[in-house]
């Protein structure tokens, strides 16, 4: 997929876990993996927001495009 | 009213493979009958029968009559039998389908296509001995059989657009389960 989901890196830079992350966004962390994964298909604006909140960043921070 | 329905293929279901066990056993029996080794109970060997049936097997509470050659036909009934027995298992299985809290899941769209491909074994049969019919210019007709054709290609053509509408709806479903 042309869109790269770079999650892992973020929480690396505010050294957080991904389970922490998913009790804040309250997602489960099946579901936050599929997304880390780029498994995901589609991303809600409600749960990019949370992200980007959580995590104090900016959705082109997370979403990257590549082509393939 | 979908459990209603439910309830309905449940019995079809029970009361066919009943049927089926029960002229299956009593068929079985009547051939000791006739070579005389006992006295089979709803069964009765005939003699000089107009149609040239050699068995009869009254079926109790029903009042129902099952007459049949002592042949290789025979096996043709058990196997007819058997078939909507099945058949109606899985309509019963059909109809499970929607009383279940998912809908669109790999396995109900299996259940799905078992029940389509089961209705084209009475359609090739069925065509296969009116096609016979012709072949050996039987002067009988098959009024039963173009019935049975019709009914199950009506069944077939029903359970594909059911195959289609699944298919695109476990692709939704899929879309909607990941999507977070």
């Amino acid at each position: 997929m042309a869109i790269i989901v770079n999650l892992d890196v973020m929480l690396a830079k505010r050294k957080m876990r991904s389970k922490e992350l998913a009790e804040i966004i309250g997602i489960t962390t099946a579901n936050l993996s599929v997304l880390k994964s780029g498994k995901a298909k589609a991303i809600r604006f409600s749960t990019l927001e949370a992200i980007c909140k959580a995590l104090d960043c900016q959705p082109a921070d997370i979403l990257e495009y590549k082509q393939d | 009213m979908k459990k209603f329905i439910y309830i309905c293929a449940n019995s079809f279901f029970y009361m066919f493979s009943t049927f089926f066990l029960f002229v299956f056993l009593f068929s079985i029996l009547s051939l000791f009958e006739k070579y005389e080794f006992f006295d089979a109970p709803f069964v009765d060997i005939l003699e000089n029968d107009i149609d040239g049936f050699n068995v009869k097997i009254s079926i109790p509470f029903i009042e129902g009559i099952v007459k049949y050659q002592f042949s290789y036909t025979i096996i043709f009934m058990w196997l007819w039998l058997l078939f909507y027995a099945i058949f109606f298992y899985v309509l019963k299985d059909f109809f499970k389908i929607f009383i279940d809290n998912e809908l669109f899941t790999a396995k109900h769209l299996n259940k799905l296509k078992i029940f389509f491909r089961l209705n084209f074994i009475p359609i090739i049969l069925n065509i296969g001995s009116i096609v016979m019919g012709w072949i050996e210019n039987k002067k009988v007709s098959f009024e039963e059989e173009y019935f049975f054709v019709f009914i199950h290609t009506c069944i077939a053509i029903i359970i594909y657009t059911y195959i289609d509408i699944f298919k695109k709806g476990q692709r939704l479903q899929e879309e909607n389960d990941l999507t977070i």
